[in-house]
């Protein structure tokens, strides 16, 4: 505390009074604003920026010629060592730091991700920024004293060189703006820390190199080393999936001659400030809009790969470009692109970052180059994205993150130059209620769980994001989706599974891929085992997947915008989901074709195809039964109907809505089958339906009753139509209750009683005994 | 023990033509108080910034309170007062900002010292450093380096534009010290009253090299003012002696007797000399005489 307080008085007292009152009123004012504008949404990281580099000059300075070390009244002094260095280097970087320390955290508390990653993302912010600061007081420290006028261009020149760098440095590497997207950002740190620790190489060279000629200041180099140990440690974390990551992508560059251009403009949205004169089509960009509607999206940054897009114009021939997640097939399509319309034709990956700061929007440009035989005229741009990475992942192994209820969004563009666009479809499970997320890794050794995920990844090779979850832990139904980074041929070890679902799973392939034929003759070695990075979302009765997608052909319109209900239980069904479902029937052996061809085609799904492929699904899945409503083919889908109900599998209210609506007598007989074991949600259903149709349900039950053999076990025979409505309304009442317990201590009272002849009057909070007590006063 | 200050051959050049220091050997005592002289451009200040490591010796090596002047660490300085006549005080700071600011640097700093030195010097506390008076920054600057009662000071040019009384006072917080603290004073100045006042070893510098490292008491006996009156005759000298320098001006003899030890050797000396020589007188000289003598001799060589 001594020394904390020498540093603080050596501070105050030995630098300049112009410097307080000119450079740390700008620096305040400016770190200020700039979390104003990160509050607000805003991309404040160019004002972060120049917040840093006058304050990277008055350090240079510091370290040149203004350092209190240069003065023979201090240097007599008996100063600690490495005063110098932290009164004019590391006390101005701890001012720097101080607030973007402090605006993380209303987020951090905001999204509950906890101060471990605060702290995390604060070492990260440390090492990365005290390694400018540390250079520049060096280079100032290393270079003899600038005299003036030189000292004035030298100092810009050499802090202006080392502002560049920096800046370029962070927009190359990912800085984390916030302490989310830090952890957010994998693949940006596998890159940004080995680049890190070499800068880092060299600042300490100089700083040696400074304090050897400066005599003291050796303690600098003591303390500019600890500020390398969390780097060190995160580096040393990473460093084996680093170097497996970036693998195949020194292949790929090796492979290519393809150069990335500068193609992708990760900024604001600039849809809304589209330009209207379309009449060349090098101004027709930024043509991909992207919204999310939660800001509680755990999801840090989607990276969208555009898989492809077409050109529609008039004097261009219509172009489609293909897509597969096969990688050869995809090589080939890169190899059309580029002969078609020059290199990197397909390389564009849209970053979609959903987070509060930038939520809106990602833009691509579509160079005029790329369109030599274009000659004018409106033009029609439709890309087509898949999710090429999702980042949602800031939390800890094993470490619950907190709750949320939203969702991810894969979103396929479709812009028309001529102004209009239509909006992405989402294909996203909503969560029921709040979800926590638990990160899990799972070693799959066996090689039929290899072949089951591998399928179930669509048999990339090489790494990517997927998330894995089941949406019910009891049943196991194989509701299993997956999401999040794949790995293959990595293992990251192994270990006891605490968490119910993730052994359920574990337990479910392999029992389920030892039955399967297929399972010992995939040629899969056992070295060649996955890794899973499991981040299960979990709730007390569900658990959901988290989207992934791939642009469908042709989308369709998505209604549910225009009617502006955010529920994502109407939205229609994706591919992805289909290639699930699609891979769940070739391994159970029902009439499909190669695995290989499989997802090809799937790609391409025609609308009937599809179609067929959904009511199959919906057999065993009454939750695609919204999507059968979404396309409309409720008509058209009385088997499915038929056949869910004779399965006696509880369908969900909105298929029950469906059969309620519909005229077909199939469908009604199916519906009272359904009834006859499971009444109280049809009636429920009716209930939330127009009063006129609940009487037409009553109606119908009274029918459906009196055609039931009396020797029916599910219907006692003195049971009167309304009786059965009051007991089952009052069932639902109960359940209701129920579900309001869950949000409510106390319940408003009074509630009506359904059957209209008497009312229910309680005070204080609920309690079940005594409604089952009522509830047995009902006749 | 090792003495305060042991130079050794310490050499420190600018350029390959300046030789600031060259050959320098020089030793100083714990305890002692010396005085250091030279004209301008000695190599005083060169001298004393090796040995607190503001400067780098060419070569040689210096040693200061037994380290190594390049290893002088905070240990050191906690031991070592410093007061220099160019010294950059941060003229921002008030003088009670300035002792705030040092009191924690000294584990050994006697704040009630401090005061008795604070109402000796009779400095204000509460003004700035830049609103002071020339003498009263020397005094604030001592005060801040004698307060944590340093084992030894090191004073350059502390004395010039310091009015009699200033001095006085300056001279009188060292005897302060000196008396309760037993400590080692390196005093380079031009100020040979003062230097008579205080010390008690003498080294003259000249070029860069050490011409005399001598105690004020030796050299105070050493030298005496002959005066004689002259033979009748033939006056002049057959015999030389380099210690005994006489200049024959009429009928009287003058001179400088630079090895006196007793009045019947030195007069054997003159008789060898100059026989016939009667009423010799000798005279003790001041140091002041002394060093303006030694000045002129060494300007003469």
């Amino acid at each position: 505390m001594n020394r904390l307080h020498l540093v603080w008085t050596h501070f105050r007292l030995f630098h300049n009074l112009q410097v307080r009152i000119t450079i740390w009123p700008i620096i305040w004012l400016c770190q200020f604003l700039e979390a104003g504008i990160y509050y607000t949404g805003g991309d404040g990281l160019a004002l972060q920026r120049l917040t840093l580099y006058p304050i990277l000059i008055w350090v240079f300075c510091n370290g040149n010629g203004d350092s209190t070390r240069n003065r023979p009244f201090l240097r007599t002094r008996p100063l600690p060592a490495g005063t110098p260095f932290l009164s004019d280097a590391m006390l101005p970087f701890a001012l720097f730091s101080l607030i973007p320390l402090l605006r993380e955290i209303p987020l951090v508390i905001e999204y509950r991700l906890g101060f471990g990653n605060l702290m995390w993302a604060w070492f990260d912010f440390l090492a990365l920024h005290g390694v400018f600061f540390t250079c520049a007081w060096s280079l100032g420290a290393l270079l003899p004293s600038l005299n003036s006028p030189l000292k004035v261009f030298m100092t810009l020149f050499i802090t202006g060189l080392i502002f560049i760098s920096l800046t370029l440095f962070l927009q190359h590497t990912g800085t984390p703006v916030s302490t989310s997207r830090f952890w957010g950002n994998r693949h940006y740190q596998e890159v940004r820390y080995p680049v890190l620790w070499l800068c880092n190489a060299v600042v300490i060279l100089i700083t040696c190199c400074a304090c050897r000629f400066h005599l003291r200041g050796r303690a600098a180099v003591g303390i500019f080393f600890l500020l390398q140990l969390p780097i060190a440690t995160i580096m040393l974390w990473r460093l084996p999936e680093a170097i497996r990551h970036n693998l195949p992508s020194l292949d790929h560059a090796l492979a290519t001659t393809t150069q990335p251009e500068d193609q992708v403009h990760i900024a604001t949205p600039s849809y809304q400030k589209l330009e209207r004169d379309y009449t060349r089509i090098d101004r027709i960009h930024h043509s991909f809009p992207l919204i999310v509607e939660s800001e509680h999206l755990p999801v840090e940054e989607m990276i969208l790969r555009l898989e492809g897009y077409r050109i529609i114009t008039e004097n261009l021939t219509r172009w489609e470009a293909a897509r597969s997640p096969d990688p050869f097939l995809r090589e080939a399509i890169q190899a059309v692109l580029q002969k078609k319309y020059g290199p990197s034709a397909a390389e564009n990956d849209a970053v979609f970052r959903p987070f509060p700061n930038t939520r809106r929007g990602a833009s691509i440009t579509f160079l005029r180059e790329r369109f030599p035989q274009w000659e004018g005229g409106p033009v029609e741009i439709e890309a087509f994205c898949s999710l090429h990475r999702l980042t949602s992942v800031f939390v800890a192994e094993d470490q619950p993150l907190g709750s949320f209820t939203t969702h991810a969004h894969g979103p396929t563009g479709r812009v028309y130059a001529t102004g209009a666009w239509e909006s992405h479809r989402v294909i996203q499970d909503r969560d029921r209620g709040p979800a926590n997320v638990i990160h899990r890794r799972v070693d799959l050794a066996f090689r039929q769980q290899n072949l089951f995920w591998k399928r179930l990844i669509h048999g990339r090779q090489e790494p990517f994001q997927i998330m894995a979850v089941f949406r019910d832990a009891d049943t196991m139904e194989n509701r299993v989706y997956l999401q999040t980074r794949v790995s293959p041929f990595q293992r990251l070890g192994d270990g006891p599974f605490s968490h119910p679902g993730i052994n359920k799973l574990v337990e479910r392939t392999s029992r389920y891929h030892q039955q399967h034929p297929e399972g010992e003759r995939a040629g899969i070695r056992a070295a060649e085992s996955v890794h899973l990075d499991l981040f299960v979302l979990t709730t007390a009765e569900a658990m959901r997947v988290k989207a992934v997608q791939y642009a469908r052909l042709p989308p369709f319109s998505s209604p549910y915008h225009e009617a502006d209900d955010p529920r994502l239980e109407d939205q229609p069904m994706g591919t992805w989901e289909v290639d699930l479902l699609q891979n769940r029937f070739h391994t159970r052996s029902l009439e499909i074709r190669t695995e290989t061809k499989l997802f090809r085609h799937l790609a391409n799904l025609p609308p009937h195809e599809y179609r067929s492929v959904l009511f199959e699904a919906t057999k065993r899945n009454p939750k695609y039964a919204k999507f059968i409503e979404q396309n409309g083919w409720e008509e058209e889908a009385a088997a499915v109907w038929q056949d869910l109900a004779r399965q006696e599998i509880r369908l969900p209210v909105s298929v029950l809505q469906i059969m309620l609506r519909s005229e077909n007598p199939e469908i009604r007989e199916a519906l009272l089958h359904y009834q006859s074991w499971n009444p109280t949600p049809v009636l429920l259903a009716g209930s939330q339906l127009d009063p006129a149709f609940h009487q037409e349900m009553l109606a119908a039950t009274e029918l459906a009753l009196s055609r039931m053999p009396p020797e029916n076990p599910l219907v006692a025979p003195n049971w009167t139509p309304t009786r059965i409505q009051n007991h089952f309304a009052f069932t639902w009442l109960g359940a209701a209750i129920t579900d309001l317990r869950k949000y409510y201590d106390r319940i408003p009272y009074p509630l009506p009683y359904p059957g209209g002849d008497r009312v229910l009057i309680e005070d204080g909070p609920y309690d079940s005994s005594r409604r089952r007590r009522i509830l047995a006063e009902v006749p | 023990m090792k003495p305060a200050i042991h130079l050794r051959n310490v050499h420190k050049s600018f350029d390959y033509r300046n030789h600031a220091v060259s050959q320098l050997d020089l030793e100083v005592p714990h305890g002692t108080f010396m005085g250091f002289f030279g004209p301008n451009g000695a190599g005083k200040t060169t001298t004393i910034k090796v040995m607190l490591n503001l400067l780098q010796p060419s070569g040689g090596r210096a040693e200061v309170l037994g380290t190594d002047s390049r290893k002088l660490g905070p240990n050191d300085f906690q031991r070592i007062g410093y007061v220099s006549e160019n010294q950059e005080l941060p003229n921002w700071m008030t003088l009670r900002q300035l002792l705030e600011y040092c009191r924690p640097l000294y584990p050994n700093w006697d704040d009630a010292f401090c005061d008795k030195l604070l109402k000796q010097f009779q400095l204000p506390l509460g003004k700035t450093l830049r609103s002071m008076s020339r003498g009263m920054q020397m005094k604030a600057s001592l005060l801040s380096s004698l307060s944590y009662r340093p084992d030894l000071v090191i004073l350059d040019e502390p004395f010039s534009g310091l009015d009699p009384l200033s001095r006085d006072q300056f001279v009188e917080g060292l005897l302060e010290l000196s008396e309760e603290h037993p400590f080692t004073l390196f005093l380079s100045t031009h100020d040979v009253d003062e230097v008579e006042r205080l010390c008690d070893t003498v080294a003259f510098i000249r070029n860069g090299r050490m011409n005399l490292c001598e105690s004020t008491e030796s050299l105070l006996n050493r030298f005496r003012r002959v005066e004689a009156s002259a033979p009748q005759g033939d006056t002049t000298s057959t015999k030389h002696n380099r210690n005994l320098l006489i200049e024959h001006q009429g009928s009287r003899l003058s001179g400088i007797d630079r090895g006196f030890t007793t009045s019947a050797e030195s007069e054997r000396r003159l008789q060898e000399m100059y026989p016939g020589a009667t009423g010799v007188l000798y005279t003790p000289m001041r140091l002041r005489e002394i060093i303006v003598h030694l000045s002129e001799g060494y300007q003469r060589s």
